[in-house]
């Protein structure tokens, strides 16, 4: 089955290294929540200050490797034999940062999260273009946050470590004006680079369709 | 065109109260817990956890345990099936295991870290014709199904198999004892003596497809809810998991006075149960019968949601209602608790999983129409 998807609207951050949130300190103004939340929550939120149309219904995210700061911090203290930190555990599942934009915003709609290596930003979109069938709008994300202490062991072809793609979109029945593919930008992670085109390329269109194949 | 039926057809399960999922229905029935006490996990601490002990590694039994649905179901292979994978820590067990011996990353295959990595385990033994894994930490085989549905439902797949996996790894046992939450002896769900869950390892695997066989069981729906509270702590009052089972309801257009059985989430946390019995006692009055099965199972996390739909398609198909073990003096006395299991006519069945984020997710299952 093939469902077209408009691009509402789109947005995107990529870092080299840690990516700047210049507006986060408004966005979350309470220190104490905002100091709670995770790199990835915090882009995500500042993503989510960037798009249009999307007025809290369900949200669909996706990462490969999800919390890896908090993962990181859970190791480490495991090998050093150090108590665990509660918000670390808290913080390390995967659906930490939409449901931190759930909190924020009183959003009590479904809200899924997705991890499928590589595929990860492809199972969003068609997960989001099954969803979408229903008639909705719905929000699409994805992240990754691999500005870890020592990621350099195992990293060696993602240059931008810090990166993050949110997609409004509905269900149309007009034709895709925008091919589904891969970036073409070099060093971006595999697992949000379908969205990263998208994302790239839909501004410069009048109205941007993908077809998406389920 | 009306929206495909969903039906189970077939499914496997193991974990620490059975081999299969016959031997933990019987065990459930018999109150014969699987949960063991361990002090090798924490430093001078002993806790209760629900472990499977077999000679294989974790990996050869999922592999068997989807060899075995496969043959109990119509298919000769999975070619033209969808795989979902539900499970909240995907490969950490083995992250762990090579981190702690080397002391750095360098080792780490990320394809074997990462939640895919139960998908790229199978891909392996199996070929699916797409594959798709949900992580939304003890949630995550609940949504793996909902989506198998609504895959099923808008006909794009006939056949989708639904894996939850979950296994023991350090991070998840030190992670809720440093969280307070871990109990010492198996889980008492909704007794006011209760004092913590049981981490557990669990697999889950069904077949779901758009035809029914014999015995098929058909899912019905699948509420979806967020609490937009509280990142580890449900809203008191089950505003969450209330609305997950008001939608499940809803869309299948089934009357909260026709539900003969709830699976309760009831994961022995102080938090968990007094939220859902609110829920539960909301919506349902004293009359629905309501039981937790985790002081058998443990918590199979991100297993738990499929485990837990294997727990009520094998009561549906018995006739028999699944009865709580170590529940001596519940808190909610109005909820009607099943001490005994008992042969029961009944048609519909709900199964609630609740999660970190609060993230909610209503089964609702039933006896084909």
């Amino acid at each position: 089955m093939k469902v077209n998807l408009e691009i509402l609207s789109s947005a995107y951050l990529l870092g080299v290294k840690s990516i700047e949130l210049p507006h986060i300190k408004e966005l979350v103004p309470q220190m104490m929540t905002r100091r709670r939340l995770t790199k990835a929550a915090k882009i995500c939120v500042e993503l989510l200050n960037c798009v249009e149309q999307f007025e809290g219904g369900r949200i669909l995210c996706g990462s490969a490797f999800g919390e890896l700061e908090t993962t990181a911090n859970i190791l480490n203290a495991i090998k050093d034999e150090q108590p665990l930190s509660p918000t670390d555990f808290q913080n390390s599942v995967y659906n930490t940062a939409v449901s931190y934009l759930s909190i924020l915003y009183h959003n009590q709609n479904e809200i899924l999260t997705l991890s499928c290596g590589d595929k990860t930003a492809l199972s969003v979109l068609k997960a989001g273009a099954l969803k979408a069938l229903d008639g909705d709008v719905l929000l699409l994300l994805c992240f990754e946050t691999l500005d870890i202490p020592n990621i350099e062991q195992i990293n060696h072809c993602i240059k931008y470590l810090e990166s993050g793609v949110a997609l409004v979109v509905r269900a149309t029945e007009e034709k895709a004006t925008l091919s589904l593919q891969k970036s073409e930008l070099a060093g971006v992670p595999n697992s949000i680079s379908e969205m990263l085109h998208v994302a790239q390329n839909a501004p410069t269109l009048e109205c941007a369709i993908i077809e998406v194949n389920l | 065109m009306p929206p495909n039926s969903v039906f189970i057809n077939a499914f496997e399960s193991v974990c620490c109260a059975g081999e299969s999922s016959e031997a933990l229905f019987e065990a459930i029935c018999a109150h014969q817990s699987g949960i063991k006490t361990f002090t090798e996990f924490i430093h001078d601490k002993q806790i209760a956890l629900g472990k499977i002990e077999k000679p294989f590694s974790i990996d050869e039994i999922l592999e068997l345990t989807c060899k075995k649905v496969l043959a109990k179901s119509n298919l000769e292979n999975f070619e033209n099936t969808l795989l979902v994978v539900g499970s909240s820590v995907g490969g950490m067990q083995t992250t762990e295991a090579i981190f702690l011996r080397d002391h750095h990353y360098a080792n780490i295959d990320p394809k074997l870290h990462a939640i895919d990595a139960i998908a790229h385990t199978l891909s392996q033994h199996f070929t699916f014709s797409d594959d798709i894994s949900f992580s939304t930490a003890c949630t995550s085989s609940a949504n793996a199904l909902g989506y198998a549905h609504e895959m099923i439902v808008k006909g794009v797949y006939e056949n989708v198999l639904v894996v939850g996996f979950d296994t023991l790894s350090l991070t998840t046992i030190r992670g809720f004892d440093a969280l307070g939450v871990l109990s010492s002896r198996p889980c008492q769900p909704f007794d006011v003596s209760r004092d913590g869950m049981n981490v557990a390892e669990g697999i889950a695997v069904l077949l779901l497809q758009n035809k029914p066989h014999k015995e098929s069981i058909e899912l019905l729906g699948v509420g979806y809810s967020s609490d937009a509270h509280h990142m580890a702590h449900p809203s008191p009052d089950g505003a969450g998991a209330l609305c997950a089972m008001q939608k499940v309801l809803k869309y299948a257009h089934v009357q909260p006075s026709e539900i003969g059985y709830i699976n309760a989430h009831g994961t022995g946390t102080t938090a968990n149960d007094t939220s859902e019995a609110n829920a539960i006692e909301t919506l349902f009055g004293s009359h629905v019968p309501v039981s937790s099965t985790k002081s058998i199972t443990g918590h199979t996390l991100g297993a738990s949601g499929a485990l837990e739909a294997i727990i009520c398609v094998l009561a549906l198909q018995k006739q028999i209602l699944p009865p709580n073990t170590n529940l001596f003096e519940p808190e909610h006395k109005t909820l009607h608790f099943v001490n005994e299991a008992k042969t029961h006519r009944f048609r519909y069945a709900l199964s609630n999983s609740l999660a970190f984020g609060g993230n909610n997710t209503a089964l609702l299952l039933g006896l084909p129409q």
